[in-house]
C-alpha cells in the first residue's frame, strides 16, 4: 500500500501536546469569535450615527482575521508545511469542494469577497433580490437581513456571482428617503414645490446636513412630486417617508390641491 | 448706557483696566472656553457611567461636602440673584453704535442672538426701550399656522426703530408654520421693514439659517464668558451684595477664591470647569453656582438665612461661603431615546413648546407627548412655565450633548 503510506506521510503525528494545543487554537478561536460578535453590536446600539455602524460593520472583518489565523497555526499542527504536501492537501481539498460542497465552496468564497469588496456591512440597507431590509449579521456562508416587517431572511453570498446588490447607505448612517405624491394636473407646480420643501424642513426626522430635492414629472394622469430627502438615522427611515406623507398630505389638500384617484404608475423608473 | 462703568460699580473691583465683562461680538467670533484635559477625561468617563447605568444614581459628592450644607433659599437669592442684563444691554448698545446712530436712511436690519436661558428677548426690549424703538410682539399661533400677513401689515413705518424681541416665538415648525418667517426674513433683507433689531434665541437662529440663510456679519452675540471673566462676575456680584467681608473657598482644596483675577494669574479651578462646562454661557453657569454654593453645618446660623459668620479682630463682620463640586445632571427617562429627543429638540427650536401645539408639531399623539412629558419633568430635565415647557438649565449641558452626538442640529454656542 505505497499510497497509503505516502498519505500517511503528510500528515503528523498526533501525540497528547498537538492535540492540546488544537483544542486550544481551536476553542480559542470560537470563544474569540462569539465575543466579538456579541460585543460588537452591544456597542454599535450605544454608539450614534457612523461610529455606531463602523463598529457594527467591523465585527466580520475581526471574524475572519481569527479564523484565517486560526487555520494558519492549526494546519502545521496537522500536516508538514512543505510545498508538496501543500499542494496535495489543497488540491484534494479542492476537489472535493468542487463535486460534493460546489454551492457551499461559492457561498463561503462569496462571503470573503463580500466583506473585502465592502459589497455590504452590518447596519447597511440593502435589497438582495425582493428582499429589503437591514443587514445585521454577516455570516460565512449567509447574510442575514431583517426586512421592514422584522422578518429575518437569509441569503446566501453566492447571490453576489449573479445579480445585482443595491445598498441604499453604503456604509453611511443616512440614506435617501423618498417621499411620493400623485397630484391632479391643474394646479401651481411652484407653489407646491415650495409646500412640499417645507414639509421636509419641518419634519422632525430631517438631517440638514444633506439636500432637500423635489422633483416633478409630467404623466398622462396628472402630476407626479417626489420629495427626496435624509433622516438623521437610517433606521427613522420609514417614520420619515411617513412623516412627510401625513405633513405633505394635510398642507396640500389645505392650499387646494387635488390628488389623483388612480395611476398607472410603474415602479423603478430611475429618476 | 456705558458698559464699562457700570461693569465697575458692579463688580466692585479695581481692575479697571482689565477687559470688558460684557462684550457683545458677531456670532463667528463666539470662543467656546476650554476644559484642561484631566477635565476632559473625567466628564468623558462620568459621561461613560451616565451612560450604562442611567438607572443608578451617581454619588460623587466628598465627604468633606457632605459637611456642608446648602444656602437657604433667600440668602441665595441674595447672594447668587439673577444676572443684571441691564450691562449686556449696555454692551450691545455700544457694540452697535454706529449702526444705532446711523439716520434713517440705513435700513438694515440686525440681530442679537442669546444662547439659551440668557435672556436675549430683555435685553433687545431694554436696548429698545432706551432708544425709543417700537417694541413688536411676535404673532399669535393661529396667526403663524394660518399664514395671517395682517402681522406684517401692521409694521412700523420705514422711519421708525423698531425690536422684535423673540423670532422664536414667530413661527413654528410645521409646514404653514414657516411662511410668516420667510415673508419677514425677505422683507427685512430688501429693507422694506426699516432699521430694526431681532432678537433670537441661538437654537432658533440655527434653524432659520437652514429656511432663510442670513449674513453671519450682521448676528451679534454675548461673548462667552471664560474662566476669568466668571470668576470676576460671579464672586463680584455676591461681594456687592453684602455689607459683610465676604471669604469664598474652595470646598475640595479650602483654598480661597477672590473676584480679583489679574492678568497673568489662573482664575480658581472651579471656575475653569463651570465656565467649559457651561460654554461660556453665564445664565447657565449662574445656575450651577447657586447649586454649588455652601455653608458650613456646625456655623449655621439657625436662623436659617445667614451665612457661616464670624468677626475679625477689627470686629469687621465676615461671611464664609464654600464652592461644592459640580452637582448631578439629570439622564434621561428609561425608554425610547427617539421620542424624548424629538421632544426635547422641539422645545429648543421654539423656545419653549406649548401643550396645545404637540400633535401639529411632532408625530406623536398628544397623549404619548403628555406622557413622556411627565416622564421628562419626573426626571428633571423638562418642566412647564408660563404655558411652555422648556429643558431644565441643569439639563441642558446633558441634553445638548446627547442631540449633538444623535446628529440633530443644534445650536452653535
Amino acid at each position: 500500500m505505497p499510497d497509503q503510506e505516502e498519505i500517511g506521510k503528510i500528515f503528523k503525528g498526533l501525540d497528547a501536546a498537538a492535540l492540546w494545543e488544537l483544542a486550544i487554537i481551536v476553542i480559542s478561536a470560537i470563544v474569540l469569535t462569539v465575543v466579538i460578535q456579541r460585543v460588537a453590536p452591544w456597542v454599535a446600539s450605544h454608539l450614534a450615527g457612523r461610529r455606531g455602524l463602523l463598529v457594527f460593520a467591523i465585527a466580520p472583518y475581526f471574524r475572519l482575521v481569527i479564523i484565517l489565523t486560526a487555520v494558519f497555526m492549526a494546519v502545521p499542527l496537522l500536516i508538514e508545511p512543505s510545498l508538496q504536501n501543500m499542494v496535495a492537501i489543497l488540491g484534494s481539498l479542492g476537489l472535493a469542494l468542487g463535486f460534493a460542497l460546489k454551492d457551499y465552496a461559492s457561498s463561503l468564497i462569496a462571503g470573503i469577497v463580500a466583506i473585502g469588496e465592502f459589497n455590504y456591512r452590518n447596519g447597511d440597507w440593502v435589497q438582495l433580490g425582493d428582499v429589503y431590509g437591514e443587514v445585521r449579521h454577516i455570516g460565512l456562508r449567509t447574510v442575514e437581513i431583517v426586512t421592514p416587517d422584522d422578518s429575518r431572511v437569509l441569503v446566501p453570498h453566492s447571490f453576489l456571482w449573479s445579480q445585482p446588490v443595491i445598498n441604499a447607505n453604503n456604509g453611511d448612517a443616512r440614506l435617501q428617503c423618498i417621499a411620493d405624491f400623485y397630484l391632479h394636473p391643474q394646479h401651481d407646480a411652484q407653489q407646491v414645490r415650495m409646500a412640499l420643501e417645507a414639509v421636509a424642513l419641518t419634519s422632525p426626522y430631517l438631517y440638514f446636513g444633506d439636500p432637500i430635492a423635489v422633483i416633478v414629472k409630467e404623466e398622462p394622469w396628472g402630476t407626479h412630486y417626489r420629495l427626496k430627502a435624509y433622516p438623521i438615522d437610517g433606521s427613522q427611515q420609514f417614520r420619515f417617508i411617513s412623516d412627510m406623507a401625513v405633513r405633505g398630505k394635510a398642507t396640500l389638500l389645505d392650499s387646494g390641491v387635488r390628488f389623483v384617484a388612480a395611476n398607472a404608475i410603474s415602479q423603478n423608473q430611475g429618476w | 448706557m456705558n458698559a464699562k462703568t457700570k461693569e465697575k460699580d458692579f463688580s466692585g473691583s479695581d481692575d479697571s483696566d482689565s477687559t470688558s465683562l460684557w462684550e457683545c461680538v458677531p456670532i463667528s467670533d463666539y470662543r467656546v472656553p476650554t476644559a484642561p484635559a484631566d477635565k476632559v477625561v473625567t466628564s468623558l468617563w462620568l459621561s461613560i457611567r451616565q451612560k450604562y447605568q442611567r438607572n443608578q444614581t451617581v454619588d460623587i459628592e466628598f465627604k468633606k461636602e457632605q459637611e456642608l450644607h446648602a444656602l437657604p433659599q433667600a440668602r441665595l437669592a441674595h447672594l447668587a440673584p439673577s444676572l443684571p442684563w441691564e450691562y449686556a444691554a449696555a454692551a450691545l448698545d455700544a457694540t452697535l453704535r454706529d449702526w444705532l446712530e446711523s439716520g434713517p436712511s440705513n435700513h438694515r436690519v440686525a440681530f442679537f442672538i442669546g444662547q439659551p436661558s440668557s435672556a436675549h428677548e430683555e435685553i433687545v426690549t431694554l436696548l429698545g426701550r432706551s432708544h425709543g424703538a417700537v417694541e413688536i410682539a411676535p404673532p399669535s399661533i393661529e396667526q403663524i399656522l394660518s399664514r395671517d400677513e395682517s402681522w406684517l401689515n401692521h409694521w412700523p413705518s420705514s422711519e421708525t426703530f423698531w425690536v422684535l424681541p423673540k423670532l422664536e416665538h414667530c413661527y413654528l415648525r410645521h409646514a404653514n408654520g414657516l411662511d410668516l418667517l420667510r415673508r419677514l426674513m425677505s422683507l427685512a433683507a430688501n429693507g422694506r421693514l426699516g432699521k430694526g433689531l431681532i432678537g433670537c434665541d441661538s437654537w432658533a437662529w440655527a434653524y432659520v439659517q437652514r429656511i432663510s440663510p442670513w449674513p453671519s456679519a450682521n448676528a451679534v452675540t454675548l461673548q462667552a464668558f471664560d474662566a476669568q471673566r466668571l470668576q470676576r462676575l460671579l464672586i463680584g456680584l455676591m461681594k456687592t451684595r453684602t455689607e459683610k467681608a465676604l471669604h469664598c473657598h474652595s470646598a475640595k482644596t479650602g483654598q480661597a477664591i477672590t473676584a480679583s483675577v489679574n492678568e497673568g494669574e489662573h482664575p480658581a479651578k472651579e471656575f475653569v470647569e463651570l465656565a467649559a462646562h457651561c460654554r461660556g454661557n453665564a445664565a447657565l453657569a449662574t445656575t450651577y453656582w447657586r447649586k454649588r454654593l455652601r455653608l458650613h453645618a456646625d456655623k449655621d446660623d439657625t436662623s436659617g438665612d445667614e451665612t457661616t459668620q464670624e468677626d475679625t479682630d477689627e470686629g469687621e463682620a465676615v461671611e464664609h461661603v464654600w464652592v461644592g463640586e459640580m452637582p448631578n445632571e439629570p439622564n434621561l427617562p428609561p425608554g425610547n431615546d427617539e421620542e424624548f429627543f424629538l421632544l426635547i429638540h422641539a422645545m429648543l427650536l421654539h423656545g419653549g413648546l406649548p401643550e396645545s401645539l404637540l400633535a401639529d408639531l411632532l408625530p406623536l399623539s398628544s397623549v404619548r407627548s403628555l406622557g413622556l412629558l411627565a416622564q421628562l419633568q419626573q426626571f428633571g430635565i423638562a418642566h412647564c412655565a408660563n404655558g411652555r415647557w422648556r429643558v431644565r438649565e441643569l439639563a441642558y449641558t446633558t441634553v445638548r450633548k446627547l442631540l449633538g452626538s444623535h446628529d440633530y442640529l443644534i445650536d452653535a454656542f
